[in-house]
């Protein structure tokens, strides 16, 4: 895993300064001056109201320094239900109605269907607003690419919501990688199982596609945008790469009601270093529920459910002193070491309370918390639209290798803007 | 919350009650993972871990239950407390079937204990603590509201009939079955009418079952059951087991642990004042007592292998 991880590199380091100097520019002062006539408080406006906007809701709801100030769904049942959280938000039900009234809104979220993220984003930032999406970047790779080119142009904070990016738990597993505790990697198997039809009830015809925009492939990429896409941006991240080549199969064998999109998805990504990607999602069985597993030549570290994190060595490797000291369990005929991020962190006692309270916190307000701050403090995001584009553009070209069935080339040109 | 919960939707399109029996789960995964202990990122961890230091925001529907969980603590004088984390810990309670606890363990652990302790502020929607050691725990009341915010979501789709339980000890029972005048369901362990099992017939009522079968140990020969008395520190002993039909689960989740902490008498007083609540208790003597307007009409013996057993 040498040349291709260089090459690649270079390209990171690259765009990093071009972002830097975006950034630059980031904080104008209008912006302060909106955030000091909102307070403390960043003030939102979020665009979809579904399950996962709602979830968004209840995490800003709880933070200090956000406000939700305008709300926007064309459903009317799911901004009754965004009302119980963010009761005394504006109501619309239509996004560019949102962003034509509510002008003192300094930051969007964006948890549309799919076909709706690059429209929504594009109008946000357009409007000059900092922009949170969830992935992909949209339906299509040109899509994604315009995107990127807005939100890079635009001088706006932008990050997408790959959450565990901002997971101490999988810095941590970074952070064993790149010491080489599992070697040289090799193989990476990730997996998103349920046993659900992923169809929601719709109260009648005329409103199907817009409740189970899912299942369509006019509003949605399947599994493999809705889950894949996260988790192919932790191999980007950990490789420092992009996949060259994709293969797949996919198929709808548990759920054939007039669906679109695959509901048995197993696809495998080849990185430039060697690294084979195997991924699958399923709507059939939670057998292993999901998780990620990084395997390499001294050893494996596997990550169930984004909360626990176990390393297991090869007997050949070399141990290490603190392997005995820490804690195991047993896994099938294996014993895994159990990777705590706050181990051995050490902690003043003036700080334990701080440091017990910061904890505490899920992924999803992490990455919140960390969209908050990077626009009040000008910093560039834990996700930026880059790396959308790239977990987007590796999900998209799955999707079209399992529908040509044939191995997809994914040049260098997918990837830039 | 650690435990099974299981749905039976009636109606004519299995299809949509698929979807909206999976819509109302994903709901309780939801709540799950906001409120339960053995989750260390979920936002009852995250008020144990930081609400001793400063207060901590709360998004409105979870600070409405914990002010709903107040007023509990408040109507049955502090039989219904949230604030026992520390008293659930030392009694070995949280993780464990229990064990006796040492007399520092139980003092320090009492001072750390009640909802007094507790501080909701409603205009910054916070929840503060006084001191180090608090810490809330939502065993009691947790599962009645999942459940009732399954039947909230079924119902706006438009679902007539269903029955919803939480771990066996809290369900709802939504409208009626195909052909019967309501869901039955049969009262636990020995409460039995005229020497037969008991069973009650619900119709859009819930109903919690509080006892010490699953959850206890044994000392000097004397048994201890997890269900603690807030206000003495220790496990509750009037009562062996209460059942409580109430109009939504929230309720009689939280009311049969707090009848099973109050017993008989104060649970009639209780029962009194709210008229939509009614319950069947098991005295330590092994008496059945019926309280409140639970309509011994409503209570039928029978022998068929029909009805749902709780």
């Amino acid at each position: 895993m040498t040349e291709g991880l260089k090459i690649n590199r270079r390209d990171f380091m690259k765009e990093a300064a071009a972002t830097a100097a975006a950034f630059s520019l980031l904080l104008a002062e209008e912006d302060n001056a909106r955030a000091q006539a909102g307070g403390e408080s960043l003030l939102c406006g979020v665009i979809g109201v579904g399950v996962h906007g709602r979830e968004l809701l209840t995490q800003l709801a709880g933070m200090k320094n956000a406000q939700v100030v305008a709300i926007c769904d064309p459903y009317a049942p799911s901004i009754k239900k965004a009302t119980e959280i963010a009761g005394e938000a504006a109501t619309y039900d239509d996004y560019r109605k949102m962003l034509d009234q509510e002008k003192p809104i300094q930051a969007v979220l964006v948890a549309t269907p799919l076909h709706l993220h690059t429209p929504a984003c594009l109008e946000s930032l357009k409007a000059g607003k900092h922009v949170f999406c969830e992935p992909p970047l949209g339906l299509t790779v040109d899509q994604c690419k315009e995107l990127a080119k807005a939100a890079s142009d635009s001088g706006k904070v932008f990050q997408v919501g790959h959450q565990r990016r901002s997971s101490p738990l999988y810095r941590h597993a970074l952070n064993f990688i790149k010491n080489g505790l599992i070697g040289d990697m090799t193989h990476v198997r990730s997996q998103w199982h349920r046993n659900e039809s992923w169809r929601k009830a719709a109260p009648n015809p005329e409103q199907e596609k817009l409740v189970n925009w899912r299942l369509y492939k006019e509003s949605s990429g399947g599994l493999m945008a809705e889950y894949g896409s996260h988790q192919i941006d932790v191999v980007n991240w950990y490789t420092k790469s992009v996949p060259r080549s994709v293969v797949g199969i996919g198929g709808i064998d548990r759920w054939k009601d007039g669906r679109e999109v695959y509901d048995n998805v197993q696809v495998i990504y080849e990185y430039p270093s060697g690294v084979k990607m195997v991924y699958t999602s399923i709507l059939s069985n939670t057998h292993w529920s999901e998780f990620d597993e990084y395997i390499g030549t001294d050893g494996a570290i596997r990550i169930s459910r984004q909360q626990k994190g176990l390393l297991f060595k090869e007997p050949e490797a070399i141990h290490m002193g603190w392997e005995e000291l820490a804690h195991k369990e047993q896994v099938g005929d294996e014993q895994g070491i159990i990777l705590d991020p706050n181990a051995t962190r050490l902690v003043k006692p003036e700080e334990e309370a701080a440091v017990k309270a910061e904890i505490a916190r899920s992924d999803f307000r992490r990455e919140l918390e960390d969209f908050v701050s990077c626009i009040k403090e000008g910093k560039q995001p834990a996700s930026t639209v880059s790396d959308g584009l790239r977990s987007s553009v590796a999900a998209l070209k799955a999707n079209e290798a399992m529908e040509k069935g044939t191995r997809v080339q994914l040049g260098e040109e997918l990837f830039t803007f | 919350m650690g435990t099974v919960f299981e749905f039976a939707l009636v109606g004519d399109d299995p299809r949509y009650l698929q979807s909206a029996a999976e819509e109302a789960m994903e709901e309780v995964e939801r709540l799950d993972r906001q409120l339960s202990l053995f989750n260390p990122t979920s936002d009852l961890s995250r008020i144990n871990a930081a609400a001793a230091y400063e207060p901590v925001r709360l998004e409105p529907r979870l600070f409405r239950l914990l002010q709903r969980a107040q007023e509990f603590h408040r109507e049955t004088e502090g039989a219904f407390d949230i604030a026992t984390g520390a008293l659930k810990s030392c009694w070995g309670f949280k993780e464990g079937t229990g064990r006796m606890p040492t007399p520092e363990e139980l003092s320090r652990a009492t001072e750390n204990s009640g909802f007094h302790h507790v501080v909701l502020e409603e205009r910054h929607r916070t929840v503060s603590f006084t001191h180090e050691g608090v810490a809330l725990d939502l065993g009691a009341i947790g599962k009645g509201y999942a459940v009732d915010r399954a039947v909230d979501l079924l119902v706006e789709k438009g679902v007539e009939s269903a029955l919803l339980h939480g771990g066996g000890s809290t369900m709802y029972a939504l409208g009626i079955p195909p052909d019967q005048p309501g869901w039955k369901v049969s009262l636990p362990g020995g409460q039995k009418v005229g020497g037969s099992r008991a069973y009650v017939s619900l119709t859009d009522r819930a109903l919690s079952v509080s006892s010490d079968t699953y959850q206890s140990f044994e000392s000097e020969e004397t048994r201890f059951g997890h269900i603690l008395d807030p206000r003495l520190g220790e496990p509750a002993r009037a009562a062996t087991s209460v059942t409580v039909l109430a109009p939504s689960a929230t309720d009689s989740d939280a009311l049969s642990t707090a009848f099973y902490v109050l017993g008989a008498s104060r649970a009639t007083q209780y029962c009194e004042t709210h008229p939509l609540v009614a319950a069947v208790l098991e005295t330590p003597e092994g008496r059945t007592v019926f309280v409140g307007q639970i309509g011994h009409e409503s209570i039928t013996a029978h022998s068929t292998h029909e009805e749902v057993e709780l």
